[in-house]
């Protein structure tokens, strides 16, 4: 994909349209603040949204690099036999329907308040599409290839890592690219429960009414989102440039 | 002999396909192409030969080591994350050879299939006939004493088909390997090889096993002879009225 600025126009008459319907009286700054107030409210305190803002970025760096060492790890486990994919598979499924907001409560319980509970809630949010993709990139490996690799007399080593894994390399970003976003929403989760980073923020300004403050760090936690799966679709484009 | 098949056979047993009983002797050197339509199980003979199909019944003797056996398959099957020259040398690397040694190796291949200028290419920048050319030399680096050639230049445009199997009959002229070709062409069959073997029915059995009277050496003026053409012409009616 190339670099556009095209998707900056949207942005620039949506951020318009929000000021003149807050400025105008049309909408109540109780429930929307006009992007103008927004961005005041973190010059005025930047500190805090600086501080929030790298501790949701650790914790879900953590979080999504822990999800892409045990995620490809488990798919590697899983694609070696059926038999293994068969009695294990439906567990990782666990990851995919756990109900955060529902388990972060007992994360707190066991990790306690603090980075450990956002990371592991950043973690589970974020696991799944890497073990899901890695799998099926594993299993697709073009069946000549097998042939070949197996008349070269190759050692099951060295089809794994001369072979599968490279065959399996775009499944396996995409898993990354997707897990990239959801490791930042597992995190500000994590951090409502626990009362840290941006998820904090976001809950302690929605207890002071202070909505322009809310909409700063949900934008803060957007963009860093957009920083993660950016940075993976350009990891994306450097490895898998002659395919 | 260095092969020899006595009622060897393969089926599967879903779809009740594969190679029938089938007895035949293959001398060393020997350049021996199987005709026949789809389903008759041409590839299935060449798998069971490879040692990459398991067979159902029969007796199969060879001579060869797995490490003295390269196979061609239809679509050059390259690996795209690696260069030409990477491609190429992958038997020998894989064998522990280093790459500095095996990119010797190759340097005489690389030359004869004239691929000088594309070394640090990827497969994605090659056409289908360079692509082949690729598939050859991968083939013939370990210089095998039997290649197992699977319909190679069917996505291929007739002159490239054409110079390929021409520069084909030379390396065998020179190296003198066995040769096992699976082709849909009457016409390249016949005018590439020592003996042909029809393939009809589901399982495949053999209808004609024919040595060919044309020499050793083979130019484009052999294709319009008058014996050659009639010999076409024969295995053209066999495969047309055969059930």
């Amino acid at each position: 994909m190339k670099f556009t600025l095209k998707p900056i126009i949207p942005l620039v008459i949506l951020i318009s349209l929000a000021e003149w319907l807050s400025r105008s009286g049309m909408v109540p700054p109780f429930l929307m603040p006009a992007p103008s107030q927004v961005f005041q409210c973190v010059i005025d305190d930047p500190e805090s949204f600086k501080k929030a803002f790298l501790e949701t970025s650790g914790a879900s760096m953590l979080g999504l690099l822990i999800s892409m060492i045990i995620g490809l790890f488990s798919a590697l486990i899983l694609s070696y036999s059926k038999n293994i994919r068969e009695m294990f598979y439906p567990y990782a499924l666990f990851f995919q329907t756990v109900p955060i907001i529902a388990i972060a409560p007992i994360l707190v319980i066991w990790l306690g308040y603090g980075m450990p509970t956002v990371i592991a809630s950043s973690f589970i949010v974020s696991v799944f599409p890497v073990i899901a993709n890695s799998v099926m990139g594993l299993l697709s490996t073009d069946a000549q290839l097998i042939s070949l690799f197996k008349m070269m007399d190759a050692s099951p080593a060295q089809v794994l890592f001369k072979l599968r894994l490279p065959f399996a390399l775009p499944q396996i970003l995409g898993g990354f690219q997707i897990a990239g976003g959801l490791a930042v929403i597992g995190a500000i989760v994590g951090e409502f429960i626990s009362g840290s980073g941006l998820g904090g923020l976001v809950d302690a300004a929605r207890n002071q009414q202070r909505v322009d403050r809310v909409f700063a760090a949900v934008l803060l936690a957007a963009l860093l989102g957009i920083l993660f799966f950016s940075f993976v679709s350009f990891l994306n484009r450097i490895l898998l440039k002659h395919r | 002999m260095s092969l020899e098949l006595q009622s060897l056979q393969k089926i599967f047993s879903q779809s009740n396909v594969g190679l029938g009983s089938t007895s035949i002797s293959i001398p060393d050197s020997q350049w021996l192409s199987l005709l026949g339509p789809s389903g008759c199980g041409k590839t299935t003979l060449l798998k069971l030969i490879a040692g990459l199909e398991e067979k159902s019944g029969g007796n199969l003797d060879s001579s060869f080591n797995k490490k003295e056996i390269s196979y061609v398959f239809q679509d050059a099957a390259l690996l795209p994350w690696l260069t030409v020259m990477e491609n190429i040398t992958l038997p020998l690397t894989l064998r522990g050879v280093s790459s500095k040694e095996a990119e010797t190796e190759a340097a005489p291949w690389i030359k004869k299939l004239k691929l000088e200028k594309f070394t640090e290419s990827f497969p994605s920048q090659l056409s289908g006939g360079l692509k082949m050319r690729v598939s050859v030399a991968r083939a013939l680096i370990t210089k095998p004493k039997l290649i197992l050639m699977d319909e190679p230049f069917a996505a291929l445009d007739e002159p490239i088909r054409i110079e390929l199997g021409l520069e084909l009959r030379e390396l065998w002229k020179s190296l003198k390997p066995t040769i096992i070709f699976v082709t849909h062409s009457i016409t390249e069959a016949l005018w590439l090889s020592d003996r042909v073997l029809v393939f009809q029915g589901q399982p495949g059995k053999i209808i004609l096993d024919q040595a060919l009277p044309f020499g050793e050496n083979r130019d484009l003026a052999l294709r319009g002879r008058p014996d050659f053409q009639a010999l076409v012409e024969e295995c053209f009616q066999l495969l047309r009225s055969s059930p």
